[in-house]
């Protein structure tokens, strides 16, 4: 591992590779991926693939094989790098005995930075840790407590790095909105953002940048771009003026879509779409054929597309 | 040092209940054997009890809770986190054996003689020192609390070998003193005062034993890698 200090911002990973087993499980394999400074990037993948392993050795965590990894031009392990990161855990356990404001307390003098109690409470208050819950014993918080906790005590001291790893797992509703709007808020702030999250929809709203990641390699892209061109299903629903399944069948074959015999009843149909261009040409269609077309909506959004085209269960 | 992580192995010291009530019964038991004329001068020998009654899982506790996670995602040397959880051990179990040698003192009604006593508290504190250090080497290398296991192993071990030893016809007094110097770290500084001679003699065995733990525990630490599991 590199140890040198460089000049460039944000997160660099240049072929890092981990093993276990003495070599011969390999888990990551020539890993790339750039996050600029102020960037938010999700990664994505099955079960098992190595997010979680990457995001230990980007936080020193682990010992990778080979490769560099710079945050803001500095080794994981230099301690000016450590001092910029907060990190959400994918299994929080925090000593049962302490209270949230405790351990808020021991991350404040962990971290370094100077002692603010208001700091603290403003965090508490910021992820919706209710006020009665501070001075309770961790061991009493539910699972969606625990996780705003750990978010809370992530943020302590503004770092500039953000390395979440499941963060919204166990959260109802109004506390995967929340972390939503914090880590907005955050970007918005200038720090930079590494999101591990099986909740697509939660990275895609989030992230410019995602990685696959799959048996260890990774395939980063911009948001804009995945799943862009994959084959995908929409949904469309017709009002009044509704074409019948053998009208509607040679249209869809002009523009290189198909449709999904007795998916939905009519006048509902799945189209299955070759990528976004042959949508925009099946919209252009039906509207020339005068069709009062009146929903047309993505089965999946971008990166379940994406995930389902790169894992066995979503391969045909 | 950290003084945040001092201060919070206090406090995890503080909060494990069934230790504090085993430490008192030992701490109040043994009082009564101030009773016996010239016990006061062994009255260091508490403190390797309150080392392992307190200190038991001092580092394997944290990485089998999953609390080292965070504190090394923070700017905090490994090093700085072992050197800080033996130096609160140290001062937690010094600190009792000196209160313990005090009500010792008082029980018994001998008469109190501040040089004995301060030879006595200094023998605790090497004692407590040298028993910490092993007891964190041995924590960062056996998980949970398997350091005390790992510690009467130790002993064990070397009991069966002194019997080898012994069986096959070999002298066995060299080993028993690096075996005694090794497994009860301390100073014997009864000798040195009554011979009136302090030269670096039994210092250097001793210091050699704490620095080598802490240096084993802190390779230990650092080569440890903090997943998950070893599978993703």
């Amino acid at each position: 591992m590199s140890t040198t200090t460089t000049s460039t911002s944000g997160l660099s990973v240049k072929g890092l590779a981990k093993s276990y087993s003495g070599g011969r499980k390999s888990v990551l394999v020539d890993v790339h991926l750039e996050v600029p400074s102020g960037g938010a990037f999700g990664l994505i993948g099955p079960n098992g693939s190595g997010k979680t392993t990457l995001m230990g050795c980007l936080l020193g965590l682990l010992k990778a094989d080979a490769g560099v990894i710079h945050i803001d031009g500095m080794s994981p392990e230099d301690m000016r790098a450590k001092a910029k990161i907060g990190y959400v855990p994918e299994r929080i356990r925090f000593e049962p005995w302490m209270t949230g404001l405790q351990v808020m307390e021991l991350h404040q003098g962990l971290a370094g930075v100077p002692e603010s109690p208001e700091e603290l409470r403003d965090l508490l208050r910021k992820v919706g840790l209710m006020e009665q819950a501070w001075e309770r014993p961790v061991r009493t918080y539910s699972r969606g407590m625990l996780q705003r906790l750990a978010l809370a005590q992530a943020l302590v001291g503004k770092p500039s790095f953000l390395f979440l790893d499941e963060p919204t797992s166990g959260m109802d509703p109004t506390g995967v909105l929340d972390v939503r709007r914090i880590l907005e808020e955050a970007q918005a702030a200038g720090m930079t953002i590494l999101l591990n999250s099986h909740q697509l929809d939660q990275v895609g709203k989030i992230c410019q940048g995602v990685a696959f990641l799959k048996d260890g390699r990774l395939e980063a892209m911009s948001m804009a771009d995945a799943g862009a061109g994959l084959k995908h299903v929409v949904r469309l629903r017709f009002g009044a003026k509704a074409p019948k399944a053998k009208d509607l069948e040679p249209v869809l074959k002009a523009v290189g879509a198909s449709l999904v015999p007795g998916a939905l009843p009519e006048p509902k149909f799945k189209v299955e779409v070759a990528d976004d261009a042959t949508t925009s040409e099946l919209v252009r269609a039906l509207a020339k054929k005068g069709w009062d077309l009146v929903e047309l909506a993505p089965e999946q959004d971008q990166l379940e597309r994406l995930f389902l085209n790169r894992t066995p269960e979503g391969q045909p | 040092m950290n003084f945040t992580l001092y201060i919070h192995t206090f406090r995890q010291i503080l909060h494990q209940r069934l230790r504090l009530v085993l430490t008192a019964l030992v701490f109040l038991g043994s009082l009564l054997f101030y009773k016996i004329p010239g016990a006061f001068e062994k009255g260091y020998l508490t403190a390797p009890w309150f080392v392992w009654l307190l200190g038991n899982g001092l580092v394997g506790k944290d990485v089998s809770q999953g609390a080292l996670h965070l504190y090394f995602t923070r700017p905090i040397h490994r090093a700085s986190y072992l050197l800080t959880k033996w130096a609160a051990l140290v001062t937690v179990a010094t600190g009792l054996a000196w209160i313990h040698l005090l009500l010792g003192v008082s029980i018994s009604g001998s008469s109190f003689d501040p040089a004995a006593l301060a030879t006595v508290g200094l023998a605790a504190f090497l004692l407590a020192a040298g028993m910490a250090a092993l007891a964190a080497a041995l924590s960062c290398w056996l998980s949970g609390m398997g350091d005390l296991p790992g510690y009467i192993g130790l002993i064990v071990s070397s009991l069966i070998l002194k019997a080898l030893l012994e069986h096959w016809n070999i002298p066995t007094e060299s080993f028993q003193k690096a075996a005694e110097e090794f497994l009860f770290p301390g100073v014997s500084l009864a000798q040195s005062v009554a011979s009136g001679t302090w030269g670096l003699g039994p210092w250097l065995p001793y210091l050699a034993v704490v620095l080598a733990c802490l240096a084993l525990g802190i390779w230990g630490l650092d080569r440890k890698e903090l997943g998950y599991s070893q599978n993703a």
